[in-house]
């Protein structure tokens, strides 16, 4: 934090190691994160078994700086099971988004004794399990909100030695089955996340993890200087859950993806593939980033570099990575910043989910000032930015924090890949009509199926651009909208002769007698300028008739990203009933008998 | 650091901690002197004083500290 006076720009916390100093700049970094515009207002309620006044201090640091302003509740210590299973008025008024449950192998009062036998450890693993998917439970119920609950740590000592972790009785070995069992529970429990601080323990060195002074002193868990470690990781899934995770990898090419410069040294004399340390270890970075793709991050490029020498690079025999394995490739010699503007319209993504990765600082620098809102990654190693470094330095900038991988993740790469090639025929079609046609689409509109009920939630959190009112769902709440009766909520899935778009469109309205107002309507930016949303309109409009309804309300809440549907009521027929001061719009329509159908270019079934 | 500006900062964490604006202290002061001190915030203080001075409390001293007096040595002690 040596820019510590500057006002940290988004992510900037997340782009560098976390330092186990920056309490000491807490305060004052506080009061210029909290002066940003547009924060994410959220409630977290931190359940310990330690104290954590210090973790609610860092986290508030990293999620203003991930643009969540959060308000906390944190309950006594120690008092976290109580006020669970007993309620708690404080904590039932706080009506949490998160609930996290915070406790560390310090807490676990019931072990295995050295006089213990297989059986009675078998029973303690099964008791000690199932005291918490009973909290787990009693959370989902009473509250219905996201639970994150962290894992066991690995014991601060072993009486056992290495036999520990490998005898039953051992605690080390105790903890481990935990783990094992804690892992095995998000199977059945989608609104569960398992924080891995069992790893985290092993980044930061148990002995810095286990601080005793810490513990004795203030009952404070894990020790004070790995509390800023366990914050980040924190706050890298809560910006996942609000669908804050970045998207896409920029990389740059020369000495970022192989070692020298093409342009000079040739795809010959360039330094990549098994024959030399630093070959092996650009190759191990570029498979890092290959599997970063293959899990749903998108790749692209930019580069200061001939486009033919580019290509030329990642067609070298032994690169993990292809030309395809990006969605786009810019390589020009505009500034970099202009390069990664055009990326982020292209993809059609907020510039906001995009991660830079370059070796030269330079050009970091200045993607930095010219785009505030792009997170920069930092490598750091023996030369400031060496190849050793960089996988590190993206991995544990927990950026690409995943909550679950659902089969829309593992598809994602390819859908915008799709859409590339949709563009290039767009632009052999002068008329946009015809362009729409030749795509022969087919949408399948219904109502909501359990099926696709994480894919809706999903949706319904990161989704912010074709987005009337930016409210997010959590999954209960989404199956308590499906069972209800006096809700209309309608998915839909677009498919098209390049490729199946998935289910990319819900909207979701509430009726009240012969009224139904939309409180959700999004699209995925995959299908912008496709007339989905006309498909999904005729659809809506069909069944608020089948329900008796003679008239659609409609709210436009303006945030930052939303101004692509400002006027999508408007050109829908919608009148517009009144304005409030925040720019938030109500639109009445009145749904009548002689309706005609808006889209013409989606066959829909 | 002096003593005088050990006794500033420790003042700045407690006005922060207790949420109160007109704290002046002594070497004499002491948490029964501040209702909102009690047992809770005293953790608080203690873990930022820590981590602002970048220092630790011996665990015998933290359980004889009696006055701000006991903890400016304890800081002087150690840094």
């Amino acid at each position: 934090m040596s820019q510590s006076t500057d006002y940290p720009t988004p992510l900037q916390l997340f782009c560098r190691p976390p330092d186990p100093k920056i309490g000491r700049l807490k305060r004052q970094l506080q009061k210029k994160l909290s002066g940003q515009p547009n924060l994410l207002k959220k409630r977290i309620a931190i359940l310990g078994g330690s104290t954590t006044s210090e973790l609610v201090g860092m986290l508030e640091l990293y999620l203003l700086n991930c643009g969540i302003l959060p308000e906390f509740h944190q309950s006594e210590f120690n008092q976290y099971y109580e006020d669970i299973m007993f309620g708690s008025p404080e904590l039932d008024a706080f009506k949490p988004d998160i609930i996290y449950l915070h406790t560390t192998v310090r807490n676990i009062k019931r072990q295995p004794s050295i006089h213990s036998t297989r059986q009675d450890v078998d029973d303690l693993v099964s008791e000690t399990v199932q005291s918490f998917a009973t909290l787990w439970d009693t959370i989902e119920n009473k509250y219905g909100c996201t639970i994150i609950q962290n894992n066991f740590d690995p014991p601060p000592h072993r009486t056992l030695g290495n036999l520990d972790g490998s005898d039953p009785r051992g605690l080390t070995h105790f903890v481990r089955e935990l783990n094992q069992h804690f892992a095995r529970a998000i199977e059945q429990r989608p609104g569960l996340i398992i924080q891995d601080i069992d790893r985290l323990a092993a980044e930061v060195g148990l002995s810095s993890w286990h601080d005793p002074s810490s513990w004795f002193a203030y009952k404070c868990s894990p020790g004070l200087d790995a509390i800023p470690r366990l914050a980040h990781s924190l706050a890298g899934l809560i910006r996942t859950i609000f669908g804050k995770a970045s998207k896409c990898l920029v990389l740059d090419l020369d000495n970022t993806l192989w070692g020298g410069v093409i342009g000079d040294d040739g795809v010959e004399g360039i330094r990549l593939g098994r024959e030399t340390a630093e070959a092996s270890a650009f190759l191990a970075f570029q498979e890092y980033a290959k599997a970063l793709k293959e899990r749903g991050v998108i790749l692209a490029v930019c580069s200061k570099n001939e486009e033919a020498n580019a290509l030329e690079g990642l067609n070298h025999p032994d690169s993990a990575l292809s030309p395809d394995d990006f969605t786009i490739i810019q390589a020009n010699w505009s500034p970099k910043s202009e390069n990664i503007a055009d990326i982020a319209a292209s993809i059609n993504i907020g510039i906001d989910s995009l991660v830079f990765f370059d070796d030269n600082p330079a050009e970091r620098e200045i993607v930095k000032k010219q785009l505030p809102d792009v997170a920069v990654i930092e490598p750091g190693g023996p030369t400031g930015s060496d190849v050793s470094s960089y996988i590190a330095a993206l991995d544990r900038s927990g950026l690409f924090e995943s909550i679950n991988l659902s089969n829309e993740d593992l598809k994602r790469s390819r859908y915008y890949s799709e859409n590339a090639r949709r563009n290039k025929v767009k632009l052999a079609h002068t008329d946009y009509g015809d362009y729409l046609d030749s795509l022969e689409m087919e949408a399948e509109i219904a109502l909501f199926i359990p099926q696709y009920f994480d894919r809706i939630t999903q949706l319904t959190n990161k989704t912010n651009q074709f987005n009337l009112t930016t409210r997010r769902y959590t999954l209960p709440e989404i199956q308590s909208v499906a069972d209800s009766t006096d809700h209309i909520d309608i998915y839909g899935r677009l498919t098209d002769k390049f490729g199946d778009n998935g289910l990319v469109s819900v909207i979701l309205g509430k009726q009240l007698d012969s009224t139904v107002t939309i409180d959700l309507w999004l699209m995925s930016c995959r299908v912008f300028k496709r007339d989905m949303e006309l498909a999904m309109f005729d659809a809506f409009v069909s069944e608020a008739k089948k329900k008796k309804a003679t008239q659609i309300i409609g709210h436009y809440i303006p945030t930052p990203k939303n101004q692509i549907v400002s006027s999508l009521y408007e050109q829908l027929g919608f009148n517009l009933v009144r304005t409030e001061d925040n720019g938030h719009g109500i639109w009445q329509f009145d749904v009548a008998d002689e309706y005609s159908q808006k889209n013409t270019h989606i066959k829909v079934s | 650091m002096q003593e005088n500006d050990i006794v500033i900062a420790i003042q700045e964490i407690l006005t922060d901690i207790l949420g109160q604006a007109d704290i002046e202290l002594t070497r004499d002061s002491s948490a029964k002197d501040y209702k909102k001190w009690d047992s809770l915030a005293n953790v608080n203080i203690m873990m930022t004083i820590e981590r602002e001075f970048d220092f630790k409390f011996g665990l015998g001293d933290l359980d004889s500290m009696k006055n701000i007096g006991n903890i400016v040595d304890a800081i002087l002690k150690r840094s």
